[in-house]
């Protein structure tokens, strides 16, 4: 069990005036942000990494909690007034979100999805709480043996899950190794791939890499995809109705929904390489499928808000799970944490929780006070938001881009960091027109080390006897699990391939 | 703006920038599907050339291995390498097509906006960031056709000056 008092030094740490203002800053950022169409939570955190150079670790990672958080409500904003999500998480939002927002309950919608993010969010984080040090405390009594199968657990699993093809996803895989293992080789010093400059001798930085890649390539396709006279302005006209507010009889009454919607969001969530959309997806099918009426899902059914909103908000803490324990990035979102704790000298994996225990309750206490800054800057600005949403992206994008720029310029210290980063956007780029997902590149990327220090560890402790994971039961069963998963998603993957194909 | 939803079962591609599964063209210069499987197998191919040149020079070349090493620092290049050959392979043999070219003109005006970016630290760091960031806002308002003067005004000269208020006086973080 963990430390009480560390616990509670954590809780209070994250109980200061800076923290809550960074708290609501985050938030409000994180919907607004998320309210215009083609944004969404990655580039919100993407445009606020930079930000937090200047602040102590646990505000730095509050403050882009928050930000993650806030996306999760914001996204709503425009897939119910606008029929277009504001992040990926909000697609199956739309489906009864806007047909409510056209019979003149926009409003009503935005409450909805407000209250019904809320709840999965909250729950999804004490879910996190009551799991995460528990199961670090298991992940740090597995040697490197295990740890070395867990790995290949993980990138088995995210192969198989992102992307369309199974075959590209392993590529990726591959080329993250081989870019992850540019610098000092962990066993001896030896340089690899270094071409004699000392600037490589740490390996290829995480954040102009992530930056690049996550955002930068993006916001750069989207200035490209650009057409004369495309700036456009909002084209809503949403009806008013007599009321807009929801009671609590009318949130009680979708209970069974959402409570199902959380167990998706959640369960969903703490299986690295899925996410917030599908989630929200899965669970609307769900709900769809086992409703005694699915004919009213489409119509501005408030169950496909409750759904889809509680799981998309629910994989938000559940997200951290693998992340704080294990160290594995689960999703983009997740990776560009990785990037944000790496700048603040935090390493996250089960020894987090043993070395910072304190910033770990810290953040879990900052996580809290996320949801109630959530629901009161969603109960206030929600309809501010909906002015947002017609902000033209041909001035929101540029922006962005000014932004993420200077702040690669300055976490670098040199034109170097955004060299790296305007090379990792093309070729996040490249990645993506070929069909190779690039979140399976970032995960083995940033993998890499520790999987190789494992290596490193286990072939120590065995004498260079690869027999040695026979008498590790625990390695077995991650290895066997790994074997069953590819036989499991072969046949999906090919369905899938055949399906785009 | 579609007025049916569409069946959730069945939207697999999202709407947004945010994801990695968006589809990045849709041109009438964009090839046919045929053309694309093949240009991924040729795609795989070249990973698997790349692959076998990384394991026969690349790594040989870059990476020293006096013999008495174990793990070898050798190692995970290699892993990786092998993974090039042989799914590359399988690429060849069995990948339908998830590739989705961009169209030729989004690529060059991709490739602009990259060289303006650099142009831009270039600029900062010899005159300045106001003058980098200003000149690479203008640059881009005209990349992206915009023309409202209000927008432009903002863009070009609003946002850099927040932003260099934001970094050097709020956070105090000197820029160039």
């Amino acid at each position: 069990m963990p430390d009480l008092s560390v616990v509670l030094a954590g809780f209070l740490d994250a109980l200061t005036i800076t923290n809550f203002l960074y708290i609501l800053l985050g938030v409000t950022l994180g919907q607004v942000i998320a309210a215009i169409p083609g944004l969404g939570t990655v580039m919100a955190l993407a445009v606020a990494i930079p930000f937090t150079i200047s602040l102590d670790t646990l505000t730095a990672v509050a403050f882009l909690i928050s930000i993650s958080k806030g996306g999760t409500v914001g996204g709503a904003v425009s897939a119910i007034l606008l029929n277009t999500p504001g992040s990926a998480e909000a697609a199956a939002t739309t489906f009864d979100g806007h047909p409510m927002a056209k019979k003149g309950q926009a409003g009503k919608a935005m409450k909805y999805s407000l209250y019904y993010s809320i709840f999965g969010d909250v729950g999804s984080d004490i879910v996190l709480i009551l799991v995460a040090a528990p199961l670090a405390m298991v992940a740090l009594k597995m040697g490197p043996i295990e740890i070395c199968a867990l790995m290949v657990l993980a990138f088995t699993v995210i192969s198989g899950l992102v992307g369309d093809s199974l075959i590209k996803g392993v590529i990726s895989v591959g080329l993250g190794f081989l870019i992850g293992a540019i610098g000092l080789d962990p066993g001896y010093g030896t340089p690899r791939f270094t071409f004699n400059s000392y600037e490589l001798y740490d390996g290829i930085p995480l954040g102009p890499l992530a930056l690049g890649m996550l955002a930068v390539s993006v916001i750069i396709r989207e200035i490209a995809q650009m057409n004369r006279g495309s700036s456009g302005g909002s084209t809503l006209t949403v009806l008013q109705a007599k009321s807009q507010s929801v009671t609590l009889k009318e949130l009680l009454a979708n209970r069974v929904v959402a409570f199902r919607a959380f167990v998706i969001g959640t369960i969903i969530g703490a299986i690295p390489g899925l996410g917030s959309s599908t989630a929200g997806m899965i669970s609307y099918s769900v709900t769809k499928q086992s409703a005694k009426d699915p004919e009213a899902f489409g119509t501005g059914d408030p169950r496909g808000i409750a759904a889809s909103e509680t799981a998309n908000s629910a994989v938000v803490g559940a997200n951290l799970i693998p992340l704080l324990t294990l160290g594995i990035p689960g999703n983009i979102g997740a990776a560009l944490l990785v990037g944000a704790f790496v700048l603040h000298g935090v390493q996250p994996g089960p020894l987090l929780f043993e070395n910072q225990g304190q910033l770990v309750y810290g953040l879990f206490g900052a996580m809290l006070m996320a949801n109630v800054a959530n629901l009161g800057v969603g109960q206030v600005c929600m309809r501010l938001w909906a002015k947002v949403v017609t902000a033209p992206s041909t001035v929101v994008y540029p922006c962005a881009l000014i932004i993420c720029t200077t702040g690669m310029y300055l976490i670098t210290g040199s034109p170097m960091g955004v060299v790296f980063m305007v090379g990792a956007a093309f070729w996040g780029y490249l990645m993506t027109s070929f069909g190779y997902p690039f979140i399976a590149f970032i995960v083995a990327f940033i993998l890499t080390p520790q999987l190789e220090a494992s290596i490193v560890q286990a072939v120590r402790i065995s004498g260079g006897d690869w027999t040695i994971v026979l008498r590790h039961p625990i390695a077995l069963a991650l290895l066997a699990m790994s074997g069953l998963m590819i036989f499991y998603l072969l046949p999906r993957k090919r369905k899938a391939e055949a399906a785009a194909a | 703006m579609a007025n049916n939803p569409p069946d959730p079962e069945r939207a697999v591609v999202l709407p947004t920038a945010s994801g990695p599964d968006r589809p990045v063209t849709g041109g009438a210069d964009e090839p046919p599907r045929s053309g694309l499987i093949t240009l991924d197998r040729i795609v795989g191919v070249l990973v698997t050339c790349a692959g076998i040149w990384l394991l026969v020079y690349g790594i040989p070349q870059n990476v020293d291995h006096q013999g008495y090493e174990s793990p070898s620092p050798r190692l995970f290049p290699q892993i990786g390498a092998w993974i090039f050959v042989i799914f590359g392979i399988l690429q060849v043999l069995f990948v339908r097509t998830g590739t989705n070219l961009p169209a030729l003109r989004d690529f060059l005006r991709f490739l602009l906006v990259g060289a303006l970016l650099l142009g831009m630290v270039w600029l900062m760091e010899t005159f300045g960031f106001l003058v980098g960031a200003m000149a690479l806002l203008a640059a881009l308002m005209f990349v992206v056709f915009e023309t409202r003067k209000l927008w432009i005004a903002i863009a070009v000269f609003a946002v850099p000056v927040c932003v260099w208020v934001l970094f050097e006086i709020v956070l105090q973080r000197p820029l160039p």
